[in-house]
């Protein structure tokens, strides 16, 4: 009998470093997503195809990709829309991420629209994405707390779910994004989930905010998620939510 | 916990004490920040 195992996604370069305020020279970010391979990651989130005004330490995403080609299949890339979407594919991207959170109220913050409009996008996006064989994996943010609006039910966590999954889109992480779930919290949400839509793979994605990052992964864990992204050395936090780590 | 992960842990956290170098700052994270010899010790 084999030991379980669980995939980790390394996300460091892109969720780690586009918060911290000097910019890492291209160089130092290349070299520390192939260490990062190195080390037995499968896959790694290199960078972000944002516009630099919104993140500027990412603003050399085609250059980091240009100098990782031999190693393209393993890098996820984020794109946040259609001009994203392109500029994702001419650097030979197979496996983009696409975001959307639970509430309206931190979508507008991050994204500057409602969820029904990101939704839409994600839509244009996987349907683009899956002409050219493009990988497109989601994550939900705020799915435990919203800074804007508090508590978010697993109710419209599962209405934001259906809707990626009834795009095609087969592998979800709920993201904790300013820290605030609970153990309970997390068995109930993922519980929930893979009972509306099992066949997603459910990813986990905690900050480690309040100490409870740990707890809550084996919580997630108990769940039956085996799917976890995570930061090198707990670097990173959102752009949009105050202090979260 | 027996939960196989594919993931060199310890060159792992030799990245994250290289990445803490690179960017000149101690980064959040606690594992790491327990160098190797230290690992699994028990305080006297």
């Amino acid at each position: 009998m084999s030991a379980p195992s669980v995939e980790w996604v390394e996300v460091g370069p892109r969720d780690g470093l586009q918060s911290w305020a000097s910019p890492l020279p291209t160089p130092a970010k290349v070299g520390l997503i192939t260490s990062l391979l190195d080390c037995g990651l499968r896959r790694v989130e290199a960078t972000s195809m944002v516009h630099p005004k919104w993140v500027p330490q990412l603003a050399d995403a085609e250059a980091v990709l240009e100098a990782l080609q031999d190693r393209i299949d393993r890098l996820r890339v984020l794109v946040p829309n259609r001009r994203g979407l392109d500029r994702a594919k001419d650097a030979g991207v197979r496996n983009i991420a696409v975001t959307v959170a639970a509430t309206d109220g931190y979508n507008q913050h991050n994204l500057n629209r409602s969820v029904a409009e990101t939704l839409k996008d994600i839509a244009e996006i996987g349907s683009l994405a899956g002409r050219d064989g493009i990988a497109v994996d989601s994550s939900i943010s705020v799915a435990f707390g919203c800074p804007y609006e508090g508590t978010v039910s697993p109710a419209r966590v599962e209405e934001v779910a259906v809707v990626l999954a009834d795009g095609g889109i087969r592998e979800i992480a709920l993201a904790d994004t300013i820290g605030v779930a609970n153990p309970a919290q997390v068995e109930e949400l993922f519980q929930a989930m893979k009972q509306r839509l099992p066949s997603v793979r459910w990813g986990a994605h905690f900050h480690d905010t309040r100490g409870a990052a740990v707890a809550n992964l084996l919580a997630a864990l108990e769940t039956g998620v085996s799917l976890f992204e995570g930061s090198i050395g707990g670097i990173g936090g959102s752009t949009s939510a105050a202090k979260t780590r | 916990m027996g939960i196989e992960t594919g993931v060199d842990l310890d060159r792992l956290n030799e990245v994250a004490r290289g990445l803490e170098r690179t960017l000149g700052s101690r980064l959040p994270g606690k594992v790491h920040a327990v160098q190797p010899s230290e690992a699994g010790s028990v305080p006297a």
